[in-house]
């Protein structure tokens, strides 16, 4: 076969320029350290590569919520923590104002602490954050959400709301929480009902130290507000005529109100009082009596005539609890003017009452920092699980993106010399000429 | 008389050097392209009849002929319109992959340094600076989506330049062949069986350039002409004339630039610009296929990014407690709407409408053909890239239809029949985009109205917003919000429960009583909740709220919960970064962008191999077509060794003729 000599040189230099942009390529994948550059390089590699690097700005994108969370999350539980140990020694003073041994003085001097820590509890409800945003106000942070009224008492200008931070793929943490739900809806240590002892014109006539333990809605399916409606006035009275207090409950139908049916924990209708022979059952304290699905449990050995009042109130605002803890240790006692016995067996059972209520409010905001803990938790194994999903990610993504460098490096030296054999190659042989020797 | 021996050595002699000097013209254009080696065809002469013998009388040259081999030739031709056409589009397709994997890449982090500020006005929704990085980042989204659609566009224009040169040029090879194929007529017509040699080679060169550019093949005519054929047969020169190949502005698409052939009496035809193979092939391919895809598919991701934050926005109230504005341009601008329609130059009607995109979701980044019909008085719709077709009547002006997820509407006008428009839905997406908002105030983070369960609900009941028309800050005072759902009257129903549903204003007056309402067996259930002109809210219910009848239903507080550090619309738009809103659920905008850098990926890599392959066999049929028609050196050496020697010897020839006319005239004296 013949060779042209035209096709030799061309060839020769196909052949060359062929193999210089074969090392050039090496070269250039050495020292990117990437095995793929272009898509082309491995078209189905970067599909994947791109896949991973998309996910591996997400999962970072994830990584610094997380920090915005934490940060977030902190501020809140700091302001918990202080609450917490604040309410622990509210009750404290709550408890030395009981003291029988107290003068009016001292109870004074305590009311003023209270009121010193009254403020402190303000401030923390109030806390801002970094950006001057109130963190108990749901969704409206520039507004100071506790303002407390003339009164004493204190009214939430924030919202419910809850703010969310994404954390991880379909993970949301709330890194906010209404203020009202901490401070102001702590559940009422007697129940769905707060007890009013006093007759409508605030008159103590009750004699038997007659004190509700419980009245809560157990079974609201039959909880029939329309029919019954509450407040519901729980009376002792002797329907039999036997000098014993039996129970009767009366909705506020006016002007004459509906009799509440009244059951014993047997199920044995008390009230209305059941026909005669059977004489109506007296009034045991300590025992279950359940109406219009609410289930009452009272203390005390109520004399006949005595009354109590159920009124609706599921929830106990901490600061209206603080403030009646003030009025109480404020107020006249048995050593100051109006100081009749009943009064003052009424403000033991009230101050009870209260004291109840601050260990459910701690209780309360302890379960809030809880739920604020696990919070904090879920965002740190969300952490952790990003941090391993980006390794993960990093490491298969780097298996198809990232140079083998032996691997590399082998085929460099390769073509080195595949290019350095047909250079050498090519001047020994256009050498070769017939030319050369004529 | 005998045989004159000066006679023969002169032939020898002179035949000698004719080898000779076409060994020279051999050398001397070893690196001519094109060339043909030449060899002279030597014969006897003659033989005198003397004696009852026949003596020899020298040598003559009979032709000097080409060592050519037509099927060597033919081949080679054939082999570089495919190398020429795959070298081409592997070219443009890696420079298309190097655009999109390298400048495309800032389209993507551009896309996560925005989200990235999205999250931080999650974080602190009613942080100015936070919302003004937010905002600047949306302009450098829109930024790099304009960014690298211009390079395209700029690279559709130079192509389109690229294709008229190239077309001017194979107008001017037709012009060179016709004289050529003049030339050479006359040349064998002069000589009785010598061929123009040099003339053959310089057509054949042409040819060959020809087939650079376009498919190309020839026929003899007989007479020394040849016919040529570009393309798909369409011919460009027959014997003495061409014919011209110009490029004409497209239809209905100006920038899809055609091919026509045009003769000298005015005679034009189209030609396909993508079957014409060769380079101008390749460019045609690259253009409407490759280019026009990437363009399409880069279109739909900018279309996606704008129109779901734009969504979204509407979702959710601004610092100030309006409804959000649109974020980036609306996608269904009326201007842009309508550039998304071409009409064709031949249409008869006068139909202007327009082309909007109505889900993103089902957009295919297509482009269609819409043809109208008299007869029936219908559009036939066909995609351009599936070839699938439907057909739908026309009803009362202005028509209007809807498919894969855009509307073609018209806007005045009637159609004549047989008139054709183009549908380009994507095609100017990323162009379009830009931010609208220039205050970061205006950025919705805060979510309108939220749904907060009933603590005491003891059902599976889950209610949830999906729209809220219509209501802000200003007007929400008329409205009486929380608006309370509650689900009564439960009735069994095969494999569930149905529920009335009983709306609550904040005054606990029933608002709304819609009997039957809530079905468990349709969950999901939608339901519209107006509350005044233009003011509603969607709801969405699933589950079974089975409640604690009759007194404790389970009950859903609509709350209207607009606020400043309300995060939840923002939470909604840092979501998008791994939402699927394309491709029917299958892809997010990401994923997208990707798909269309891999696609161009595997593209390019079939490309280049097509085009090794395509080498391969042109360096085949190139080493067969040099082994019979090119120079090789040595050959030559040897025969310049071997045709000196014999004009030696024939030189010596007449020596010896001389010095035996010596012998004779010296015996003679």
């Amino acid at each position: 076969m013949r060779v042209s000599t035209f096709l030799f040189y061309q060839t020769n230099t196909t052949n060359i320029t062929t193999k210089q942009f074969d090392v050039n390529e090496s070269i250039l994948h050495l020292s990117s350290g990437k095995r793929v550059i272009n898509a082309s390089d491995d078209a189905v590699a970067a599909n994947s590569i791109l896949n991973f690097k998309q996910s591996v700005t997400t999962t970072e994108q994830y990584q610094r919520n997380v920090d915005f969370a934490n940060s977030r999350i902190s501020a809140e539980e700091t302001s918990l923590k202080a609450t917490e140990d604040l309410l622990f020694r509210i009750k404290d003073l709550a408890l030395q104002g009981n003291n029988g041994a107290y003068t009016q003085e001292n109870r004074i001097a305590i009311a003023e602490e209270l009121e010193a820590r009254y403020d402190e509890l303000l401030a923390l409800a109030n806390t801002r954050d970094e950006g001057g945003n109130y963190v108990f106000a749901g969704y409206q942070t520039e507004t100071q959400p506790f303002a407390k009224q003339p009164d004493g008492s204190v009214i939430y200008y924030g919202d419910d709301g809850q703010r969310l931070t994404t954390v991880g793929d379909g993970v949301k943490v709330a890194t906010s929480d209404s203020g009202q739900k901490i401070f102001q809806e702590a559940p009422s240590s007697t129940g769905d009902f707060r007890p009013d002892y006093r007759d409508a014109t605030g008159v103590v006539t009750n004699t038997g130290g007659v004190a509700v333990k419980n009245a809560s809605i157990v079974d609201r399916a039959n909880h029939d507000t329309t029919a019954f409606p509450p407040p519901y006035t729980v009376n002792f009275v002797d329907s039999d005529g036997d000098g014993e207090p039996e129970i009767e409950v009366l909705d506020s139908t006016l002007p004459v109100p509906n009799p509440v049916p009244v059951f014993d924990s047997t199920g044995a209708q008390v009230y209305p009082p059941p026909p005669a022979p059977a004489p109506a059952p007296a009034f045991v304290p300590g025992e279950k009596y359940a109406f219009n699905g609410v289930e009452m449990q009272i203390d005390g050995e109520p004399n006949v005539g005595d009354s109590l009042t159920l009124n609706s109130q599921e929830k106990v605002d901490m600061f209206e609890t603080l403030q009646e803890v003030i009025n109480w240790l404020r107020s006249p006692n048995e050593d100051g003017i109006n100081a009749d016995d009943l009064s003052k067996q009424q403000r033991q059972i009230d101050v009870a009452h209260l004291i109840d209520d601050i260990d459910q409010i701690a209780i309360h905001v302890s379960s809030r920092r809880g739920t604020i803990g696990a919070r904090l938790n879920t965002v740190s194994t969300q952490e952790n699980v990003n941090e391993e999903y980006i390794l993960t990610l990093k490491t298969a993504n780097s298996a198809l993106e990232d140079l083998d460098y032996t691997e590399a490096i082998t085929e460099f030296e390769r073509q080195k010399v595949a290019l350095q054999a047909a250079q050498s190659a090519f001047t020994q042989v256009q050498n070769l000429s017939l030319f050369n020797l004529i | 008389m005998a045989v004159d021996l000066y006679q023969l050595g002169v032939s020898g002699l002179l035949s000698s050097q004719k080898q000779l000097s076409t060994t020279g013209h051999n050398i001397a254009n070893v690196n001519t392209e094109g060339y043909t080696r030449q060899r002279v065809v030597q014969g006897a002469t003659p033989a005198m009849w003397e004696g009852g013998n026949y003596f020899g009388t020298g040598t003559q040259v009979n032709d000097v002929q080409r060592t050519f081999n037509k099927f060597a030739y033919q081949e080679l031709v054939f082999n570089q319109s495919r190398l020429s056409g795959a070298e081409m589009f592997g070219q443009k397709m890696s420079e298309l992959d190097e655009l999109l994997s390298k400048v495309g890449s800032g389209v993507s982090s551009s896309l996560n340094q925005f989200y990235s500020a999205v999250n931080s006005v999650v974080d602190t929704p009613n942080d100015v600076g936070v919302r003004n990085v937010m905002l600047s980042n949306a302009d450098s989204v829109a930024f790099n989506f304009n960014s690298i659609r211009t390079t395209l566009e700029n690279q559709l224009n130079s192509l389109n330049e690229d294709i008229e040169v190239v077309a001017d040029r194979i107008t001017e090879i037709g012009q060179q062949l016709a004289a050529l194929n003049t030339d050479i007529i006359a040349a064998e017509a002069n000589g009785i069986n010598n061929s123009p040699n040099d003339l053959l080679d310089k057509r054949d060169q042409l040819v060959k350039e020809l087939s650079e550019y376009t498919t190309t093949s020839t026929v003899d005519n007989g007479d020394g002409s040849i016919t040529v054929f570009i393309g798909n047969g369409q011919t460009l020169v027959t014997q003495v004339n061409s014919f011209q190949l110009d490029v004409v502005q497209g239809n209905p698409d100006p920038q899809q630039t055609e091919l026509v052939l045009s003769n000298n009496s005015g005679g034009v035809v189209p030609l396909r610009g993508e079957r014409m193979g060769g380079e101008i092939g390749a460019m045609f391919n690259y253009r409407d296929n490759s280019l026009r895809n990437a363009i399409n598919e880069l279109g739909k991701t900018a279309i996606a990014v704008a129109d779901s934050f734009n969504q979204q926005q509407s979702q959710g109230l601004d610092l100030d407690g309006n409804v959000g504005n649109d974020l980036f341009r609306d996608i269904n601008d009326i201007e842009v709407a309508r550039l998304r329609m071409k009409y064709d130059t031949g249409n008869t009607g006068n139909v202007v409408g327009n082309v909007t995109i109505n889900d993103i979701n089902q957009l295919t980044g297509d482009d269609y053909e819409v043809q109208y019909d008299l007869g029936t008085n219908s559009y036939t719709i066909t995609n351009l890239n599936t070839g699938s077709n439907q057909t739908v009547v026309r009803g009362a002006a202005p028509f209007s239809f809807s498919f894969e997820g855009i509307d073609f509407n018209e806007e005045s006008g009637a159609p004549g029949d047989g008139d054709t428009f183009l549908l380009q839905p994507t095609a100017s997406g990323a162009a379009d985009i830009r931010v609208e908002i220039d205050q970061p105030e205006r950025i919705a983070a805060s979510s309108i109205a939220e749904v907060m369960p009933n603590e005491k609900n003891v059902g599976t009941g889950s209610v949830n917003i999906t729209n809220v028309t219509g209501i802000d800050n200003f007007n929400v005072g008329a409205l009486a919000f929380p608006y309370e759902v509650q689900f009564v009257n439960p009735v069994a129903v095969p494999g569930g429960t149905q529920y009335d549903i009983e709306i609550y204003d904040s005054s606990g007056a029933l608002f709304s009583a819609l009997p039957a309402a809530y079905d468990t067996t349709a969950q999901p259930v939608s339901i519209n909740v107006p509350l005044a002109p233009g003011q509603s809210f969607d709801i969405e219910i699933t589950g079974d709220p089975v409640g604690q009848l009759p007194n404790a239903p389970d009950s859903f507080s609509v709350e209207y919960v607009f606020g400043t550090g309300n995060n939840k619309n923002a939470i909604k738009m840092a979501d998008l970064q791994t939402t699927k809103v394309l491709n029917n659920g299958r892809s997010t905008m990401f994923d997208n962008f990707q798909s269309l850098v891999t696609e161009v990926g595997a593209a390019t890599q079939t490309a280049e191999i097509n085009y090794s392959t395509s080498l391969a066999l042109y360096t085949q049929a190139e080493e067969r077509q040099q082994s019979i028609s090119g120079v090789n050196l040595d050959e030559e050496a040897s025969n310049l060794l071997r045709f000196q020697q014999s004009y030696n010897a024939a030189a010596r020839i007449i020596t010896v003729a001389g010095e035996l006319i010596d012998t004779i005239l010296q015996s003679a004296r």
